[in-house]
């Protein structure tokens, strides 16, 4: 596997001049989006009524849970896809505003309560309610309802999302108690990797999401300095460890 | 609205929010209406496209509207936010919270009445909503005195309101610093407005923050820096439309009416929604002498104007006389009748629409039908002389002069001039119809004597004052303001004698009805006055006491 794909992709600029070799592919795309997610939006909305209705010990209700996950991923998938096609168009502009980080953790961790009950996982949030940073807070969202995601998705029986201010960044943290994340995907920046069905570090993983908050991150500047994701294993809960760091 | 909770608490139900839903979608507003009956909700109403939407707002004073983005062919949940807040029929403790499929949306930079309170990414889950909508509420509870001082148009108590509000908590604190340096910028402290929106800046490099400052140094005068802060706003996001308005501004007043009319061109072709950016496009593209682009942008603006409430004949009467002068007195004709159809029923609408029909005829060589507009339209304006804006008067003055009433022509030019003294779009406008028609010397003096009657008008004022012979200078505000209702600065300079009077001799009531119309009259269009904001203020501070 050559490096080349991965270096392309990496760069905007190049990424939409392939978008607009098709005829109006610019226009298409979003709006096919849009159709889907909509129609997500109705599956979803119609799983939680049925999975309201069912009782608690329901042998039904496993595989609804399943279902809505996926369409969770694939849903959320779809916007980080309208959001890069955005920022490829040179059109993305930060809403930067002051918000209570806390906030942003707990609406995080309510999005995916679903199936964090339904599979019996104990999630915790750490963080002081009167802990306040600058950021956008619906890209922020996509990026911590990745990693939970893939906390949700590895992680034997505990998650914790948590917040600490240094003096010039925030750190948020998703932590679980699974495996991990392999070496090769510690070894290399998310950027320079290619968000390549091959790259995924886990099969049914392309790698866009990381790719993703990797931007997002970076996006995130303050004077000189700008955000960046961590991957590490052994974290607090002994498993793999997401962070964003923005300043 | 459970009028018990405290201000400052999060409501645990949403029990007793009186909600508006607005999708296009019948199943989106099922699954939403479901949603917030499930968070405790007993009173959702639901709408399925913006005009609908409109209707009930108005109808209903909502806590709460959760408006999708996207509803179809007609207005988006912007234009709905916008018209809403621009008729006032939204409460000003109401949260607008807007509903979007993408973590992005345009944003708003400026007007703080456009912004929503909350934008919520689609799908959510209940308990998202349920937080969303508690914190918009929550938030806009603690701001209510903030509302209702900015519903007021009461700059000056919201300022003071944001200095004793900011000290709660640091969400909120960072939030009136913007409101702070729109609110400077309102009132035409520009001072203020850029320490606000520096230190803003120095926090972090906010758009609405440089936004804010271009606008600063443009009214400064410091135009090539307000250009550079837009261009270089626009180089990191094309979709900051009010941006292009301002470039546009800012090029104006550089006197480059060519890059001016590319900038709002630029944001046309991004989204061709707003009438007025279609409005003021055409009017540069005149300028431009590009009468091509000028139709486009005019047509464009009576389209858009049927989805909003921002149309005016101003579209329709500027389409008719490019059109006109193209030749094509037919399709001008076309237009007006449509005019007609749209503004029937709206007198001062209708005298001018008459009166550029009536021109249009003229140029067809339709003479009894010339004849008939032009008689409609005096007709009409028979009965509403003295509210008639300069600007239909000087359709109304064209329509005489081209039906060789050369007498009631120049009389009605002569109001225009006497009320727009300092109005340089009405000289302009009645200059090229003096030129137009050959009396350039009679509309000189017209011109000047105006000018005149206005400098002694104002040192009588002075002069009354000093002498203190306060009774006579009222009476002379009084006549000159009631016979100019469109004169800014003599309905400026009448309520400042008013002021004066009364702070005096006391609260007089037969005074106090005349001195709000006067100050209402002298609200100025374009940029903030400080003189009028001053007067405002001492208004205020004497009602007040």
């Amino acid at each position: 596997m050559n490096s080349s794909p991965a270096r392309q992709s990496a760069h905007p600029g190049e990424a939409a001049g392939s978008l607009r070799a098709g005829v109006r592919l610019d226009d298409i795309l979003p709006a096919a989006i849009h159709d889907a997610k909509n129609s997500l939006g109705v599956v979803l909305s119609r799983l939680d009524e049925v999975s309201g209705h069912c009782p608690g010990g329901d042998p039904r209700l496993p595989a609804l849970l399943d279902a809505r996950y996926e369409i969770q991923r694939i849903n959320a998938n779809l916007v980080r896809m309208l959001t890069l096609h955005k920022f490829h168009q040179q059109g993305y502009g930060l809403d930067i505003s002051l918000h209570a980080v806390a906030d942003l953790l707990h609406e995080t961790v309510l999005t995916h309560k679903a199936v964090i009950d339904g599979r019996g996982i104990a999630v915790e949030v750490v963080c002081a309610d009167d802990l306040h940073w600058y950021f956008d807070y619906n890209l922020l969202l996509g990026v911590l309802g990745n990693a939970l995601n893939n906390a949700i998705r590895y992680t034997h029986s505990r998650v914790r999302l948590s917040a600490q201010a240094g003096a010039e960044a925030v750190a948020i943290l998703a932590e679980d108690d699974g495996p991990g994340f392999p070496e090769s995907m510690l070894a290399h920046p998310a950027v320079t990797r290619a968000p390549h069905a091959e790259h995924g570090f886990i099969s049914g993983n392309t790698g866009l999401g990381l790719y993703f908050s990797e931007l997002v991150a970076q996006m995130h500047r303050n004077r000189e300095r700008c955000g960046h994701i961590s991957l590490q294993n052994a974290g607090s809960l002994g498993g793999g460890c997401f962070g964003i760091h923005l300043p | 609205m459970n009028l018990a909770t405290p201000a400052n608490a999060m409501p645990d139900s949403l029990k007793g929010l009186q909600i508006l839903v607005v999708d296009d979608m019948q199943h989106m507003r099922a699954s939403m209406r479901h949603m917030l009956r499930d968070l405790g909700s007993d009173d959702v109403d639901a709408a399925a496209d913006g005009d609908e939407a409109i209707r009930m707002i108005a109808a209903k004073p909502y806590d709460v509207v959760l408006c999708d983005y996207n509803l179809g062919d007609g207005k988006d949940g912007q234009q709905v936010l916008e018209e809403a807040r621009h008729r006032k029929a939204l409460p000003v403790a109401s949260a607008f919270v807007m509903v979007t499929a993408e973590s992005h949306m345009p944003m708003v930079l400026g007007a703080l009445e456009y912004q929503p309170d909350e934008y919520l990414v689609k799908p959510f889950v209940k308990g998202v909503l349920h937080q969303r909508l508690s914190r918009a509420v929550q938030r806009k509870r603690q701001l209510r005195p903030l509302g209702a001082a900015l519903a007021d148009g009461d700059n000056g108590r919201a300022l003071a309101l944001c200095d004793s509000l900011s000290q709660t908590d640091p969400k909120q604190a960072h939030e009136l610093l913007r409101i702070k340096g729109e609110l400077c910028l309102a009132i035409g402290d520009l001072d203020r407005a850029a320490a606000q929106f520096e230190k803003a800046l120095a926090i972090r490099d906010f758009a609405w923050a440089r936004f804010g400052l271009g606008r600063v140094r443009l009214q400064q005068g410091q135009f090539l820096e307000a250009q550079m802060i837009f261009e270089e706003l626009l180089a990191g996001n094309r979709h900051y439309l009010e941006v292009y308005d301002w470039l546009a501004r800012a090029h104006e007043a550089q006197d480059q009416a060519a890059a001016a009319q590319k900038a709002l061109q630029a944001a046309v072709a991004l989204s061709p929604k707003s009438v007025r950016r279609q409005r003021h496009l055409g009017e540069i593209a005149l300028k431009n002498a590009d009468a091509e682009a000028a139709a486009l942008a005019f047509r464009s603006a009576i389209e858009q104007g049927r989805n909003s409430c921002f149309g005016s004949t101003s579209e329709y009467v500027q389409l008719a006389e490019v059109l006109i002068e193209q030749g094509s007195p037919a399709k001008a004709l076309a237009v007006m009748r449509d005019g007609r159809k749209t503004f029937a029923g709206k007198p001062l609408e209708e005298v001018q629409l008459a009166a550029v029909q009536a021109t249009a005829y003229h140029r067809q060589g339709s003479a009894a039908e010339a004849r008939r507009a032009l008689d409609e339209a005096l007709a009409i304006r028979a009965g509403h002389a003295d509210e008639l804006p300069p600007a239909a008067v000087t359709s109304l003055a064209r329509g005489c002069l081209a039906l060789d009433k050369r007498d009631a022509g120049l009389d009605l030019l002569r109001t225009a001039v006497r009320n727009g003294h300092d109005d340089p779009e009405v000289l302009a406008r009645a200059q090229a119809l003096f030129k137009e028609f050959g009396a350039e010397q009679e509309g000189a003096t017209m011109i000047e004597e105006a000018r005149l009657e206005m400098v002694k008008l104002n040192n009588l004022g002075v002069e009354l004052a000093r002498t203190n012979r306060m009774a006579e200078a009222v009476a002379q505000f009084i006549k000159a303001a009631d016979g100019l209702p469109f004169n800014r600065a003599v309905n400026l300079n009448a309520a400042k004698i008013l002021l004066t009077h009364m702070r005096q001799n006391g609260r007089d009531g037969k005074y106090m009805f005349r001195l709000r119309q006067y100050i209402e009259r002298a609200r100025p269009e374009g940029a903030p006055s400080a003189d009028y904001e001053n007067v405002l203020k001492a208004y205020r501070e004497f009602v007040a006491r």
